[in-house]
């Protein structure tokens, strides 16, 4: 199969970013409308330039090709991979327009990180940020969170493009259909993230009156922090995090949302038609309890050596629920970053960065390696084990169950060890680059990681001082991170073969 | 009981009282020759050890928030502004005050009357209240703070009210841009909608065949 892309090719392509570009424009009428209503005129007035910038793009685009026709499955992949790097060069303008960022280049990098649901940020002052233009930092999270198409695919932007739907919705690392039909998966998608964002919008907004804080406020963060914790996004409103609001009540609620948030959309509509057992059934809840439970368990030890968090109770308050943070890839931290590298012990480090690695469930919020593809290595692992015990003429069979019975094939083996060799590739790249310009190496590493797999902890090594090209390394890192990297390979080795073919072209003829 | 609010009740005095606050106020003076007791009378309100100003060293956030195991339980003096919201404490007399200086932000456990000395709560378009604050700090506090990183205020001084700031970041130049920006968006939209609908014939050519 030849992936070089011709002219039509391009120009289809073109129409589709178009459309999705165009789409983000008018997500942005949302904090712009709340700019107007609170009198941010600034803001309103830097997000106005957003929906602009979004107008004039994506019709340009969409004027290319004005009738697109089918998409290809080549060509929905490339669409898929440019669409999250598209949206986010466009829902950076109102970012560094508000003057929150060094540059546009720190802008971009927390629109990706905003999209792709990490949740490093690179905003300054942030604690007097306008709420619009916070606003819209949640907002991306949320759309970054159902996945971008998704969101188009959900308000029905590409319904009337043939088969492009389906290709689109498979390309955005969503394999299966939750219901048959395409328009309707994606309604419940955000039908599910409504209603979880709803409950828990409702119990932070109580642990903000009981902290004092004034319920006009406290509406908004906790709206945000519901939705930063659901999408597994771990923005926060205040340059603090999740400490500026010193309650642990709110840390619990965040927690468990935040748990929410990686499990499977499948698991969910399986539980909506009352398949109850299938949490315990399921090889995704398994393996992130499993997993969960053995990092917990070795950061309550490492910490416990050290009389750092004296009381227990303590020592499950900061540790436990940075571990748990790191396990559902929310990316909230109790501990301040400088507390995590400089007087944490390092077993407990350890495990935080092995909880961050593999993250939720497939088909969730959550990003890292998945708790599927564990499982499936691991099941794969015992069926090898068993094939060498039985006899010769034996056939064993593995089996897993993820809401059906499946079973497990060396390709679905295959697919999983890539992606989860590929993605500790990208934590160890990211690392030595870490190094390479300076950095320690366990800060390195723990960074890394958080950007690859989207976590969004933080060991201080992400801040506006932090090199161009270290940042340019992270933003790569949690675009390839979220979209399972295969999408972003896909267009680099498309555009690459187009590349080198038109030159040997050029050559051929001149 | 105390109020954690940052505006502090305005509760109207009887002429009484005021007088007698007054004497008090003239003998508080008369004493400040001892400094001993006039350093006692400042603390009110403070938590914990009583410490002299003079004990205190002088950190910024920044340094503190890196976690500087050098000044853990140390006695430091720290300038910033209070922002977001005044948290309440384990009690009714305590409130958490969060403040940033630097670009770095940390918090300030502090005794509610103190906490009432903060007219503004830095935010958008608004300019939190200074304070200078002398107290404890911690890495990890064990007082009942489960790990947190924070300070535990004694003496609380006000180095700045703040208030509304202007928006400065608004021009009316700038906002005609952004108008006429979405104005071209709106002008390319509608010439895509036009050429959709009664442009340009769906085309039918086939994509060109893959060698």
């Amino acid at each position: 199969m030849h992936l070089r892309l011709y002219k039509e090719d391009f120009l289809i392509i073109a129409h589709y970013l178009g459309s999705i570009v165009s789409l983000l424009g008018v997500a942005m009428l949302l904090p712009f409308f709340v700019a107007l209503c609170l009198q941010e005129w600034a803001a309103a007035v830097n997000l106005l330039y957003g929906v602009g910038a979004a107008l004039v793009a994506g019709s340009i685009l969409r004027l290319i090709k004005i009738h697109p026709g089918h998409i290809t499955s080549q060509q929905a992949i490339i669409v898929t991979g440019l669409s999250w790097m598209a949206v986010a060069l466009v829902g950076a303008v109102p970012l560094y327009l508000s003057g929150h960022y060094a540059s546009f280049l720190d802008a971009t990098f927390e629109a990706v990180s905003a999209f792709t649901t990490t949740g490093l940020t690179l905003a300054c002052d942030l604690d007097h940020m306008a709420l619009s233009i916070n606003m819209w930092r949640f907002l991306m999270q949320f759309i970054g969170g159902q996945g971008v198409l998704v969101a188009a695919l959900a308000l029905g932007l590409f319904s009337t493009h043939g088969g492009g739907g389906p290709l689109l919705y498979a390309t955005e690392g969503r394999g299966d259909y939750i219901l048959p039909a395409i328009k309707q998966t994606t309604r419940l998608i955000w039908s599910i993230s409504g209603i979880v964002i709803l409950m828990g919008t409702v119990a932070a907004f109580v642990c903000m009156l009981v902290a004092g804080i004034d319920p006009f406020r406290g509406a908004f963060h906790s709206l945000w922090l519901s939705i930063a914790a659901f999408d597994t996004g771990g923005f926060a409103p205040q340059s603090m995090g999740i400490i500026h609001y010193h309650s642990v009540f709110l840390e619990l609620v965040v927690t468990i949302i935040g748990c929410l948030g990686c499990v499977s959309f499948l698991l969910y509509a399986a539980l909506i038609k009352g398949k109850t057992s299938e949490i315990f059934r399921n090889i995704e809840m398994r393996t992130f309890f499993l997993w969960t439970s053995a990092t917990f368990l070795l950061c309550t030890i490492a910490l416990a050596s050290k009389s750092l968090f004296n009381p227990l109770f303590s020592l499950i308050r900061r540790g436990g629920f940075t571990l748990l943070s790191a396990a559902s890839n929310t990316g909230f931290s109790n501990v301040y970053p400088g507390q995590i590298v400089s007087i944490m012990v390092s077993g407990a480090v350890f495990a935080i960065i092995l909880a961050m690695t593999v993250g939720g469930a497939s088909g969730s919020t959550s990003g890292g390696i998945k708790t599927l593809r564990i499982g499936i290595i691991v099941k794969s692992l015992l069926q090898n084990i068993k094939a060498v015990l039985l006899p010769e003429t034996a056939l064993p069979t593995g089996r897993y169950h993820n809401v059906t019975t499946r079973v497990l094939t060396p390709e679905v083996t295959s697919t999983a060890l890539t992606i989860t060799l590929l993605y500790i590739a990208s934590y160890v790249i990211g690392a030595v680059v870490g190094i390479v310009m300076g950095y320690d190496s366990i800060p390195a590493m723990f960074e890394s990681i958080s950007a690859a797999s989207n976590t969004g902890l933080t060991a201080g090594v992400t801040t506006t001082a932090t090199p161009a090209v270290l940042k340019v390394v992270y933003i790569f890192q949690m675009w390839t991170g979220r979209l399972e990297f295969i999408t972003i390979f896909a267009v680099i080795y498309a555009a690459g073969s187009s590349l080198i073919h038109r030159r040997k072209k050029a050559v051929k003829h001149g | 009981m105390a109020s954690c609010r940052p505006i502090a009740d305005a509760s109207s005095m009887a002429v009484l009282p005021r007088l007698a606050s007054t004497l008090c106020t003239v003998l508080l003076l008369c004493l400040l020759a001892c400094p001993g007791i006039a350093l006692a009378a400042e603390e009110e309100g403070g938590l914990g050890e009583r410490h002299s100003r003079s004990e205190a060293s002088y950190v910024t956030i920044a340094e503190l928030v890196r976690t500087n195991a050098d000044y853990n339980g140390a006695y430091v003096e720290v300038e910033g502004e209070a922002v977001g919201d005044i948290i309440n404490g384990d009690d009714s007399q305590h409130c958490w005050v969060n403040l940033s200086s630097g670009g770095a932000t940390i918090g300030v456990y502090m005794s509610a009357g103190n906490a009432a000395k903060v007219k503004n709560l830095g935010r958008y378009g608004v300019e939190g209240t200074t304070l200078a604050v002398y107290g404890i700090y911690h890495i990890a506090c064990n007082e009942g703070h489960e790990g947190e990183l924070d300070i535990h205020a004694d003496i609380v001084e006000i180095k700045g009210i703040g208030g509304a700031v202007e928006d400065v970041a608004f021009d009316r130049p700038f906002a005609f841009g952004a108008l006429g920006l979405v104005g071209i968006g709106l002008v390319l939209l509608g010439a895509y909608v036009y050429l959709k609908r009664y442009g340009v014939e769906v085309s039918r050519k086939p994509l060109k065949p893959r060698k």
